[in-house]
């Protein structure tokens, strides 16, 4: 078989095994290994896969995935999420819609200590939820602005997608969490945009909530100091260049543990199980990176970056009717891959391929986790609606897919933004010199 | 629908596993799982002290670099086995879901034996690199650490993980997670 032919025929045997649930770490793996001795020959390909498992164990920079970890489940343990939802509901909770929009505010604040939006749909929802209901709100309304407030999550830094494709693409880490924020906020304001969309439309399905005295609000807000305090430290350290990312993922590692303790909440138990959830999400998100590693090796020694770029070369398409392919591509595919696989199964060509057509890899970059924050919220797999479909006792998942239309109207919007206006993402990793 | 340990994952060891001789080998798993993650505190510690004293009193305090790799080797590579255990890798249910259950169970069992089969060979041939690197004596450049220390981790992780998948085509095979399928 030639190498050309290679390329597309692995991929679709690891579209085929996933569907037929082999985990995606190993399809990925399975197809990687033997495409890779089948192009490599057998002395040559298995002296590269014999350092390539390790490698993606161990490559440099990779500590602040465990790190970040560590830290968003600490952070959802000392219960900093139930603070920054009260901070943000004291603010504007007495809007119409007000606490749908506060849930929006939280799930971007709580994103920007843990990085995993299921983590965050889960630990807000928990909270919202009940909230929202005792208020009157619909709970189309009231699920659908959980499920979709989590995948801010994604993208808000520190982002555990963003560090990954930047050790794959050799893009450096501290430019894409700058290139992240701004995309970040534009997605929190469009969200919240989209709840006054509908409220406005339709008032019954969000009611006002009591207005928060004066003094109310400054208990409320003095509560969130630790939290803010946390965010500062990581993603202004980074930002200001007085940490590395590795030194940044430790302090806030560090320092998701030192408040739980100071909470009192850091008890045995809680050590052990944050340390068990810990292992679990660790031991998932490393053995996709061996997959991606033995696939990625595949994908090379099949030429199908070149492939793709003399099909795209020969189809006379513009760069940004490419941009529009490549994009419908990850969203049908988040429709059916969770967004960590998606990416790791994909990036590699694909950034190849955007940057040999000249768009700039940090831009691409948060254009692709936009994109895959997208398929969390979209049916049939969005695992956002699953996820706030559990955590909600009599909630139908019809019900929260009938909500989270407008939601993915705004995300459309904001790829839009993104596209049409590059300066977005990449004026912060400029204004701090990365 | 995908399941994920990213959401509240079931931390209770030999939670998935029922047969005595599993559910003792999800305890060990469970308990390396923890201990390769705890060793993160350790680089949270030092990492921590080095910002501090090069602050404060200005040079490294000591060289973490090599030791928060040996962390990292140590959650990652202890980790994985334990995500088997816990079923917590991730997976798509798109065409499985619609056979029947003793279907499923047949395919659990095959994907179960082919993982610990690929692994086993990745196993074999990271054995091959580490008597390598051993040979040659290879150290870290920092602490002039053995390499062959990381790859020992790496290489239990991946020895735990072949037991792993092993353990739930056994688990399927004997009938103690049928019910679960069905």
């Amino acid at each position: 078989m030639s190498p050309e032919l290679a390329g597309p025929i692995g991929f679709a045997i690891v579209v085929l095994l996933i569907a037929l649930r082999v985990p995606i770490a190993l399809a990925m793996a399975l197809v990687g290994t033997v495409g890779s001795i089948a192009l490599g020959g057998w002395s040559s390909a298995t002296y590269v896969l014999s350092n390539l498992p390790f490698e993606a164990v161990s490559t440099d920079g990779m500590e602040v995935v465990p790190l970040f970890i560590f830290m968003g489940v600490f952070a959802t343990y000392s219960g900093l999420s139930s603070n920054l939802y009260s901070g943000v509901q004291a603010l504007i909770g007495h809007w119409r819609g007000g606490i749908a929009m506060a849930t929006i505010g939280a799930s971007a604040g709580f994103g920007a200590i843990c990085g995993s939006s299921l983590a965050t749909a889960a630990t807000i929802g928990r909270v919202a939820m009940p909230e929202m209901r005792s208020r009157g709100y619909a709970d189309s309304l009231a699920a659908a602005s959980v499920a979709a407030g989590g995948t801010l999550g994604v993208l808000i830094p520190p982002s555990i997608i963003l560090i990954l494709y930047a050790i794959l693409t050799g893009e450096s880490i501290g430019a894409l969490f700058a290139a992240a924020l701004i995309p970040g906020l534009i997605g929190t304001v469009l969200y919240m945009a989209a709840v006054q969309a509908q409220v406005l439309r339709r008032p019954e399905l969000g009611p006002a909530g009591p207005r928060f005295t004066f003094r109310q609000k400054i208990v409320a807000l003095s509560r969130i100091w630790d939290a803010l305090l946390l965010i500062v430290l990581v993603i202004g350290g980074i930002y200001g260049r007085f940490f590395s990312p590795t030194e940044a993922a430790a302090v806030g590692a560090g320092g998701a543990l030192l408040i739980t303790a100071l909470r009192g909440k850091l008890t045995g138990k809680i050590l052990v199980k944050g340390l068990a959830e810990t292992a679990s999400m660790t031991g998932m998100i490393f053995l996709i990176l061996v997959g991606a590693a033995l696939f990625n090796y595949f994908i090379e020694l099949s030429h199908l970056t070149t492939v793709l770029t003399d099909a795209i070369q020969a189809s006379g398409l513009p760069p940004l009717g490419i941009l529009f392919l490549i994009i419908a591509f990850y969203v049908i595919l988040g429709c059916f891959m969770d967004a960590l696989s998606m990416v790791l199964l994909t990036v590699v060509p694909l950034y190849q391929l955007a940057t040999g057509l000249g768009f700039d890899g940090v831009w691409f970059g948060v254009l692709v986790v936009t994109v895959a924050e997208i398929g969390l919220i979209t049916p049939p797999i969005g695992m956002n609606l699953f996820v706030i479909q559990a955590v909600t006792p009599n909630l139908a998942i019809g019900t929260v897919i009938r909500g989270i239309l407008p939601f993915i109207t705004a995300d459309i919007v904001r790829v839009a933004i993104l596209v049409a206006f590059p300066a977005v993402v990449l004026y912060l990793p400029r204004l701090f010199g990365f | 629908m995908s399941d994920t340990a990213e959401f509240e994952p079931e931390t209770r060891p030999g939670a998935g596993m029922q047969l005595a001789a599993t559910r003792a080998f999800a305890h060990v798993t469970y308990w390396l799982g923890l201990a390769g993650v705890a060793t993160l505190i350790v680089a949270i510690v030092l990492t921590c002290a080095d910002i501090l004293w090069r602050r404060l009193v200005g040079g490294a305090f000591i060289d973490t670099f090599d030791i928060t790799k040996l962390c990292l080797v140590s959650a990652a590579s202890l980790s994985i086995p334990y995500g088997f255990t816990q079923g917590a890798h991730i997976t798509v249910d798109l065409l499985a879901s619609r056979f029947p259950a003793g279907v499923r169970a047949a395919l659990d069992i095959v994907i179960s034996i082919v993982s610990a089969v690929l692994l086993g060979f990745l196993l074999w041939l990271s054995w091959k690199a580490a008597a390598l690197h051993y040979a040659y004596g290879d150290t870290t450049l920092n602490l002039r650490l053995p390499m062959v220390w990381y790859w020992a981790i790496f290489i239990a992780g991946l020895g735990l993980s072949v037991l792993a998948a092993l353990a739930r085509a056994a688990d399927v095979a004997f009938g103690a997670k049928r019910e679960s399928l069905s």
